[in-house]
């Protein structure tokens, strides 16, 4: 029994040993096809995760980001602006790092319940000298002086930093959202010039983050009246804003350029037009210029006809509208052009994609509530295909899909209309290039006319 | 390229992704690996796809290979790895867990000893077998895994593994034995 059992693995071992076979020579076309993808598809990774990674950093920020906005009328009432930060901290715990000895968690115990009102100082964290006192209407005010947070009896972590009892960078301030910043103008003004790294610091260093002013300026001025605020209210912008925007784009399609399905090379552009729609999330790194990240949904179609030279199974020649000559078929086709005959082809295309991307924008001109901004961007597909919906004249396969990949640099122009401080309406007009990676139909690179018109809602607080 | 140059192509490629540099990779083990598809794929088409896959895999997993044995046992590995997946996506392999009357009527079987047989004759039988008696042969003979480690990739349980293979043999030794009357009778 167990002889025979050998035997038979005996045989297949042996008759499988060394065992090749020759490998048809289209299967490393197609595997080199798709590693080409796959390399295309890993060389773009970075670019969602940037989004992300910007998306993130401002979000970080939001809740200490906040303004009053200067306006005109409420200045007469307040000659300057005043810089407040409170750190009310209730009941809530001061923390220390355990990176000190037990007796340091017992001091962590005892004080854990202390209530303090701190102001923490952050002209230091700008490069200014001291500026502990000012006058009560200067640009810092203590709401509460530190001595006379100390309550009787017990040490308060005031105290115990002045005896030197604690590292004072062992001591970690919860920083809390009730943070109300006053700018004064002058300070206002010396922020501006720095505005495009605040965002870096303030990733970097949370003391900054506190400190950071944004940008304060509307992009065009309102009355008090106009934006219903009494006269002590005040108008907190946010940096963010949300735009949405529909387009047309118009585009010259290349197609067939290495023959579809069958037939020889004719490159042809063709006038073709689609929809794309526009979602992006903007952060104002300061009054001019803002950065978003996009994501757009685009829709086109391309029509589009030709003369075709075919026979039963195939076509071979074409030929971009008007009819074949006879001398051409001749020519062409000396021994067998008795076995074609010419057919008018119309195609219809259907191109969608999902794009993600990055953009700048810039404040060029503004006029009262108008204003021009120039956006440059860049994007790339997560998804794109190109179908065929319908062929007329020759019977080829509808519904054809074939998946591309792209990466589109654009320039735009804006020109906005402010209604309110919320809302804005703008007509968008510029040109894009895209370049597809590796697609045997869509091959030329199409050059975008991009014409459209969209919204942007600013968010603002009282 | 001979297999020292093979694996400087190999290490080239776990640097740096290099289609023209894996050609020659492809080149020295794709016969291999289609003969290896081939052993568990009847059809050349869908054998053809899984060699198509398996060398996409190995390019985009080739880092992960770390020369702790010869690159073609891992990457026919991959290729019997992907045979499965086919095999399990047709439903090939469902008849492992049923009983299989036909070769339950057949009790007389010559002794292979007595019988003649030529490799070309014995992969003819091995074809003629199903596909669920030819994995388990092809998974425990050749590839020469363990019961455990068949039923793990089977998704079945090990007695069933072996029993599968008792009924394998029993099943190609009748077909041996079918084939060699029917040729001394053509004959």
């Amino acid at each position: 029994m167990k002889d025979s059992r050998n035997k038979v693995d005996g045989l297949i071992k042996k008759a499988h040993e060394n065992g090749t076979t020759p490998v048809p020579d289209f299967v490393w076309d197609q595997i080199e096809e798709r590693i080409k993808e796959n390399d295309d598809k890993i060389a773009l990774w970075w670019l969602p995760i940037l989004g992300l990674f910007l998306a993130v950093m401002g979000l970080c920020s939001l809740p200490v980001n906040s303004m009053v906005n200067p306006n005109p009328s409420s200045i007469s009432q307040n000659q300057e602006y005043k810089k407040r930060k409170e750190h009310k901290l209730g009941n809530d715990k001061i923390q220390l790092e355990k990176r000190g000895s037990n007796s340091m968690d017992d001091r962590a115990s005892k004080i854990q319940a202390e209530t303090l009102i701190v102001v923490k100082e952050r002209e230091a964290t700008y490069g200014n000298k001291k500026n502990e006192k000012r006058e009560p209407n200067g640009s810092l005010e203590l709401i509460k002086p530190l001595s006379k947070a100390k309550s009787k009896g017990k040490p308060t972590v005031k105290s115990r930093l002045l005896e030197g009892k604690i590292n004072p960078k062992q001591v970690q301030l919860p920083i809390k959202s009730s943070i109300i910043s006053v700018v004064s103008e002058e300070r206002f003004n010396n922020e501006k010039q720095f505005p495009v790294y605040f965002p870096i610091a303030k990733a970097i260093s949370p003391s900054l983050l506190n400190s950071y002013v944004l940008e304060r300026a509307l992009p065009a001025q309102f009355e008090r009246k106009e934006l219903n605020l009494k006269p002590n209210d005040t108008l907190v912008l946010t940096p963010w804003s949300v735009l949405l925007s529909s387009n047309y784009v118009f585009f010259d399609l290349s197609v067939l350029n290495k023959g579809f399905r069958s037939g020889s090379l004719s490159n042809r552009t063709f006038k073709s037009m689609g929809l794309e729609q526009i979602l992006s999330v903007n952060y104002n790194l300061n009054p001019k210029m803002k950065i978003g990240v996009h994501g757009a949904l685009n829709v086109k179609n391309s029509q589009f006809d030709y003369a075709v030279l075919a026979n039963s199974q195939n076509f071979n020649q074409y030929k971009n509208k008007g009819t074949l000559s006879i001398a051409e078929l001749e020519t062409t086709h000396q021994e067998d052009c008795d076995l074609y005959y010419i057919e008018s082809v119309k195609m219809n295309y259907s191109i969608q994609s999902i794009n993600l991307g990055l953009n700048i924008q810039n404040l060029l001109l503004q006029k009262g509530k108008f204003s021009l901004w120039s956006r440059l961007e860049v994007s790339s597909n997560l998804k794109s295909n190109m179908r065929i919906r319908s062929v007329s004249g020759l019977e080829l396969p509808t519904n054809t899909k074939g998946n591309f990949n792209e990466m589109g640099l654009g320039a735009f122009g804006n020109l906005a209309y402010q209604f309110n401080p919320n809302w804005n309406l703008f007509l968008n007009g510029g040109y894009r290039g895209i370049n597809t990676f590796k697609h045997e139909v869509y091959t030329k690179n199409p050059r975008e006319l991009v014409l459209g018109l969209g919204i942007q809602y600013r968010i603002t607080h009282k | 390229l001979k297999e020292p140059e093979i694996n400087k192509a190999i290490k080239a490629c776990q640097k740096s992704s290099n289609p023209k540099t894996f050609r020659h990779v492809y080149d020295f083990f794709s016969e291999r690996v289609y003969y290896t598809c081939l052993r568990y794929l009847s059809a050349e088409a869908d054998a053809q796809d899984a060699l198509q896959e398996t060398f996409v895999t190995a390019y985009t997993q080739i880092h992960k290979f770390k020369f702790n044995g010869p690159f073609g046992a891992w990457i026919c590995r991959i290729a019997v790895n992907h045979c499965l997946q086919m095999l399990r996506e047709q439903k090939k392999l469902i008849h492992l867990n049923e009983q299989d009357p036909v070769m339950e009527v057949v009790d007389e079987v010559a002794d292979l000893n007595e019988l003649e047989m030529r490799d070309q004759h014995v992969i003819q039988c091995l074809n003629l077998l199903p596909d669920g008696y030819k994995t388990i042969l092809n998974l425990f003979v050749v590839e020469e895994y363990s019961h455990a480690q068949i039923s793990k990739l089977l998704g079945i349980k090990e007695s069933t593994s072996r029993s599968q293979l008792v009924r394998a043999r029993k099943a190609l030794k009748v077909l041996f034995t079918e084939t060699s009357r029917t040729k001394a009778i053509v004959g």
